[in-house]
């Protein structure tokens, strides 16, 4: 047996985890966040931060899951706090940026299941100031580009985003609850 | 294999060219420091603690720690057993922390599991149904590198002498700590994850072998992670957190009362809040996966 081998069969072990949880992942945060884009780069981070942490993982008799959502649950906090994504992980691992396409992006949206959410879309949308439903509206139930959304607000396109990024960000923390209790 | 997502399948591939841990922390630090001196240190540093932890001439295990748990074992094997008939299901609640990073909350768990493995896992109150036992997908328990079924663990030697060369077989060092220190986190990984209830011989001979590892300390006026008064047998380590080598500090508890096992913690040196904290609040054999004892 040469030294590399259990270091390894680790390896092998958590690629085995990717396999059977990414798409999972992936879906856990698209609900969390109804951001495609914001979704891709947890799921991106929180595997990163699972790779660094794997050789401390042990297994209590459930197997990896519960421990890799915990990882996940922490990059959605702070998430929720600072409104930005962390790379650290990535960094420290010297993961390359990878571009997300447009066609995954589509089907990431397709992760959300917007049906199921409606009701406490709705409710949650209550708790939201004018200002913020109202860039929800424009760009998440009547699907204007940010370009059109900025003319509307009468503000830079990339202003229009910050703004809908915050809204969104409100909304998904105000129904973190719901989620939990419904989608899991 | 693809996910069907081109960036998931890419990130896929851009964790998997990574190096392994060890050649990714060696890499860091060739980055970091002079190469050649980092990798002197390194493997110098590993080599001692081997030698220190696997029964060098200068390292003997504590007499206080080994005279506790070999006294510990003989009060287990007082303790009747419990017996898991078919029907039954063992309940276990346990609260506490699990993580790479400080301060994961893992919340409080409750465990219903048969001998067959199958049962269901509430945590925090809420069923998780994708962790839950099932006949296809059993339950197992994690010893060092191998998962047991009930009648594995049933089957496990209770002659210290025999349970060691399993322990010792099972326990891959993760990372450069001493071979003793990954048959240490063995014995607590069963100790305290089990998810049927450890034979009384059995378990007096996880804590006779646990008594011959090297280097272990004994603190009699402990607090497990409950906040409960404990002993605490502790093992000092050297491991890595966030990449960076560190000295790590593992401990069992035990209830100075009873010398009943309460938990575990593993911390890092000059972090507060441990990596890993798990207090057993409640264990008992029960009728059906809705009761509890």
């Amino acid at each position: 047996m040469t030294r590399d081998q259990p270091e390894q069969r680790a390896k092998a072990a958590f690629l085995r985890l990717y396999d059977a949880e990414a798409v999972s992942l992936l879906g856990f945060f698209a609900r969390r966040t109804f951001d495609a884009e914001i979704a891709a780069e947890l799921t991106a981070e929180t595997w990163a931060a699972a790779y660094a942490g794997w050789p401390r993982f042990r297994d209590r008799g459930v197997g990896a899951v519960p421990w890799l959502y915990q990882i996940a649950r922490r990059q959605l906090g702070r998430y929720y706090r600072t409104g930005r994504v962390q790379a650290r992980a990535r960094r420290r691992l010297g993961l390359p940026e990878r571009p997300v396409s447009t066609a995954d992006l589509e089907r990431v949206e397709e992760l959300i299941d917007f049906e199921h959410l409606g009701r406490a879309v709705a409710r949650a949308l209550a708790t939201l100031s004018p200002k913020e439903r109202e860039v929800i509206t424009l760009r998440v139930v009547e699907e204007r580009d940010y370009s059109d959304v900025a003319v509307r607000l009468r503000c830079s396109e990339q202003a229009a985003r910050a703004r809908v990024s915050r809204a969104l960000r409100r909304l998904a923390v105000v129904m973190e609850h719901e989620i939990e209790g419904g989608l899991g | 294999m693809t996910s069907g997502y081109e960036f998931l399948d890419r990130l896929r591939d851009d964790l998997g060219q990574l190096p392994t841990h060890a050649d990714h922390v060696f890499r860091r630090r060739r980055w970091m420091v002079v190469a050649p001196i980092t990798v002197i240190v390194v493997v110098s540093f590993a080599v001692v603690a081997v030698i220190l932890t696997r029964g060098g001439s200068t390292a003997v295990p504590t007499a206080s720690a080994a005279t506790y748990l070999n006294a510990a074992a003989d009060h287990v094997l007082a303790m009747p057993a419990t017996h898991l008939e078919p029907g039954q299901f063992y309940y276990e609640k346990y609260h506490g922390t699990v993580g790479p990073l400080p301060g994961v909350a893992i919340g409080t768990s409750e465990q219903w599991t048969s001998r067959y493995g199958t049962g269901r896992l509430l945590y925090d109150g809420h069923q998780i149904a994708g962790f839950t036992g099932s006949a296809a997908h059993p339950a197992q328990t994690a010893f060092g590198s191998r998962s047991l079924t009930y009648p594995q663990l049933q089957a496990l030697p209770t002659d210290p002498n025999s349970l060691a060369a399993i322990i010792r077989k099972a326990s891959t060092p993760p990372g450069p700590i001493g071979v003793s220190s990954a048959e240490y986190r063995t014995i607590g990984q069963l100790l305290s994850g089990s998810p049927w209830p450890i034979p009384p011989r059995l378990r007096a001979a996880l804590l006779r072998v646990a008594a011959t590892i090297p280097g272990l300390t004994i603190s009699k006026n402990a607090r497990d992670c409950a906040g409960r008064p404990a002993i605490a047998v502790i093992n000092q380590e050297h491991g890595y957190a966030n990449d960076e080598p560190v000295r790590m500090r593992f401990e069992l508890f035990f209830n100075p009362k009873n010398d009943l096992f309460l938990g575990e913690r593993g911390t890092v040196e000059g972090l507060t809040q441990p990596f890993q904290c798990i207090a057993l609040l409640d264990a008992g054999v029960v009728n059906s996966s809705v009761t509890r004892p």
